[in-house]
This record gives C-alpha cells, sequence and structure tokens, in this order.
C-alpha cells in the first residue's frame, strides 16, 4: 500500500495540479478532519480550541499544504456558520461540510482591499421581491476558492437606519453555495509553496442568495469578520512556526527529516 | 546604579526600597550583579509581604485586581498559595503558580484525542508521506545536498 501510495502521490505532479488527490481527502474524511470543532450532534468531532490546536498541529507538522486546506475549509471557511449561524443554517451546512463531502472558503480579500473589511467593493442588493440578495463582486486570493462548493462571502449592502432614514452601506457576511449560480473561479495562483492548497480567484456574476443565507444580521458583518479571522491568525501563526521550525531546517517537513546528503 | 534603579521600579514598594539600599551601600560590583540583586530583592519582598497583608489585594480573592495576580510577583498571595521563590530555595517547584492555565481536557476527550493524533500521524506517515520538494539549503548549513531535485530545480551543492 505504502509503495501504491507513493507512486499516486508524485509530489511534482501535486504541485502542479494544485490539488490533494481524491484518495487522501477521502483518508481525512473518514479520520473526521474536515469538522474537528463541529458538534458531534451535527457529525463533527466536537473538540474544544486545545484538542482542535493538537490536531492542527499533527497535519501541519506533516503537510503544510494540506494543513492550509482543511484550515481554510474549517478553521475560517464555515468558522462563521459555526459561531453565528442560526439553527436552520447550521442543520443545513455543517453535517455536509464536517464530514466533508461539501469544502467551504472564507471569501473576503478583493483586489483593492486586504484585510480592511470595510473597503470591498463587492456588493449585495435586495431583489425586488425582497426574497434574495443579488450579489456582484470578485475576490482574490481565496484558499479553496476551486473547489469549495460552500462560501462565506463578505459584501456592503444598504442599510437604513431606522432612526435617521439615512441610507449607509454596512458590511454583511452571506453563505453562497456555488450552486445558486453565477459562481465561477480562475485557475489555481501559482505559489511558492504549500502548493497542494488551492488559491484562486472567486467571481460572483448576479449571484442570487436567499434571505435566510444571511450570516448574523444584515450590516453585522464585522462581527462575523472580527471572530473568524482570528482563527485565521491563529493557523496563520501556527504554520509559519512549523515551517521554521520544521521544514526550513531540514529541507522538507519533519517526519522523514532526511536531507538528501550525499 | 540606573540600572539597579530600573529593576527596583518593577519590584513592589518595600522590596524597591530594600533593593536601591542594598544598591546603594554594597560595592558597586555586587550591586550591578543583577543576579544577586535580584534574589535579595525576591527574598526581600517575600518577608516583607509575609510580614503584613499586601494593601492590593482584595479580600475577593476571585477576582483579578492587580499584576501580583497574574503570578507577576507570586507573594501577595501566601495565604493561599505558598511562596515560589522561596519554594525554589527549599527545593520546592510551585507548579500551580507557574502553569496557571485551566486544564480544558478531561481524562476522556484526553483519551479520544489522543486516538486521533495517533490515527492521524499514522495516516500522514503511510499514507501520505510529505515528500515534498526540499527548500535549497540554507546559508548557515553545510552544502552537502543532493544536486537531484524533485520540482526540476536544481540545488546547489558544494560541488558545484
Amino acid at each position: 500500500m505504502s509503495h501504491e501510495s507513493r507512486q499516486s502521490n508524485d509530489a511534482a505532479k501535486n504541485d502542479d495540479a494544485s490539488s490533494v488527490p481524491a484518495e487522501v481527502t477521502q483518508g481525512m474524511r473518514d479520520l473526521g478532519l474536515f469538522g474537528l470543532q463541529v458538534p458531534e450532534e451535527l457529525d463533527g468531532a466536537g473538540l474544544s480550541n486545545s484538542a482542535y490546536a493538537r490536531m492542527v498541529e499533527i497535519v501541519g507538522g506533516h503537510d503544510l499544504g494540506v494543513g492550509i486546506y482543511l484550515g481554510a475549509h474549517q478553521s475560517i471557511g464555515f468558522k462563521g456558520i459555526l459561531l453565528f449561524g442560526t439553527d436552520a443554517q447550521k442543520k443545513k451546512y455543517l453535517p455536509k461540510l464536517a464530514t466533508g463531502e461539501q469544502v467551504a472558503a472564507f471569501a473576503l480579500t478583493e483586489p483593492g482591499s486586504g484585510s480592511d473589511a470595510n473597503s470591498i467593493s463587492t456588493r449585495a442588493r435586495l431583489s425586488e421581491d425582497g426574497k434574495h440578495y443579488i450579489l456582484n463582486g470578485s475576490k482574490i486570493w481565496i484558499s479553496n476558492g476551486g473547489i469549495a462548493s460552500v462560501f462565506t462571502v463578505f459584501a456592503k449592502t444598504e442599510v437604513i437606519d431606522p432612526k435617521t432614514g439615512e441610507k449607509k452601506d454596512k458590511v454583511t457576511a452571506f453563505i453562497v453555495e456555488r450552486a445558486f449560480g453565477g459562481v465561477t473561479n480562475g485557475p489555481p495562483e501559482k505559489k511558492m509553496g504549500i502548493k497542494a492548497s488551492n488559491t484562486a480567484v472567486v467571481n460572483f456574476d448576479e449571484t442570487k442568495v436567499p434571505v435566510e443565507n444571511v450570516l448574523g444580521e444584515v450590516g453585522n458583518g464585522f462581527k462575523v469578520h472580527d471572530r473568524s479571522p482570528w482563527r485565521m491568525i491563529i493557523s496563520a501563526v501556527i504554520s509559519p512556526a512549523l515551517i521554521v521550525a520544521r521544514v526550513a531546517p531540514c529541507g522538507r517537513a519533519y517526519p522523514g527529516c532526511d536531507v538528501d546528503s550525499e | 546604579m540606573a540600572s539597579a534603579q530600573r529593576l527596583a521600579a518593577l519590584l513592589p514598594a518595600t522590596a524597591a526600597r530594600r533593593a536601591v539600599r542594598l544598591a546603594g551601600t554594597v560595592s558597586a560590583r555586587r550591586a550591578f550583579t543583577t543576579s544577586a540583586l535580584v534574589r535579595q530583592a525576591a527574598v526581600a519582598g517575600s518577608n516583607a509581604y509575609g510580614r503584613s497583608a499586601a494593601p492590593n489585594v482584595s479580600s475577593d480573592s476571585s477576582r483579578l485586581t492587580s499584576m501580583h495576580d497574574f503570578g507577576v510577583f507570586p507573594v501577595p498571595h501566601r495565604a493561599v498559595l505558598p511562596s515560589f521563590v522561596r519554594g525554589l530555595y527549599e527545593g520546592r517547584i510551585e507548579a500551580a503558580q507557574v502553569f496557571p492555565y485551566p486544564d480544558v481536557i478531561d481524562e476522556e476527550t484526553r483519551g479520544n484525542l489522543s486516538i486521533m493524533v495517533d490515527s492521524t500521524s499514522k495516516f500522514f506517515e503511510t499514507v501520505w508521506t510529505a515528500e515534498r520538494p526540499a527548500l535549497p539549503p540554507l546559508a548557515w548549513r553545510p552544502l552537502t545536498y543532493s544536486t537531484r531535485s524533485p520540482c526540476g530545480v536544481p540545488r546547489i551543492s558544494a560541488e558545484q
């Protein structure tokens, strides 16, 4: 089996393909690695933050690309649903995400806007019948952007102040499924490392998002943004620490640590 | 003397006075020996607080009121916890004072986690081995790397 998997795991090929092989993804599904912090009643492993950190350490220590793939999925991708989703949203999305049937991504960054959520230009306008938000805009450098079927998307929406009647643009978070239509993505970005993880441009063109897919409240996207990226920062801190500690000194991830010394 | 004063500013008031006095009286060489100063000041502080209740210790011990509560200075809780520094001199480590983090993982979770960690490690060691292309050798390492590279980028070697 080992020999076979080594043959199928051609590193150079994986780097070109910028993807994790299907059998590896299946293995990680079986291990429950896709829903480490999802409650057990929603098919997750129900781990605490401490236990989660332990598991992230194992995955990141062995393969950072896979670590980013799983981290972008659960550390930020569907974290908003876990933290701020309604019961209905949780029941609808989390079981499939926790078992790895679907992959999630976190779509915030735009060409003209880094992590400053207030300067995004993606817009969502309420449809005339009031049942949908129409989403338009484009996001860049989205981890899992090319493979995800569920996105946490941040967009500006027009909010009317109930007291003054003033119209203001506020950031709102949405759960967007690829199946809603109008969601396209670019080719995998050519990165310097962690190539097995997918990073891509994601475009939303007149995507119809049902109003019940608003995450948190309309105009309250900052709450989702402020709390989710902390997890991103934590995983971002963990991964470079592992790069420095385990990859850099020996040239590859630690389990082998076998430098070709000829 | 300047460094002694800076150090004194970090210590509790009584200890600070003692530290400054020490620095002023003992020989200059000894005053600048930080370890000696810290040791003396720490012992001085422990004695001072041991005799009289520290002014900033609230009666409600569950509330965190000052730097003392975060274990910066272990002494004010002497009534509740034994002195850490004194413990060092007596050959004891007051572990409760240096590891203040709550143990959030109970035995059952710990067991389950250990099973997950083991199976995941095994998975990554046998099925998905991280046979990534190695980075070019770092400047401070001896250049004894192979010129063969899985990603096609020639590696630098000592022979080249």
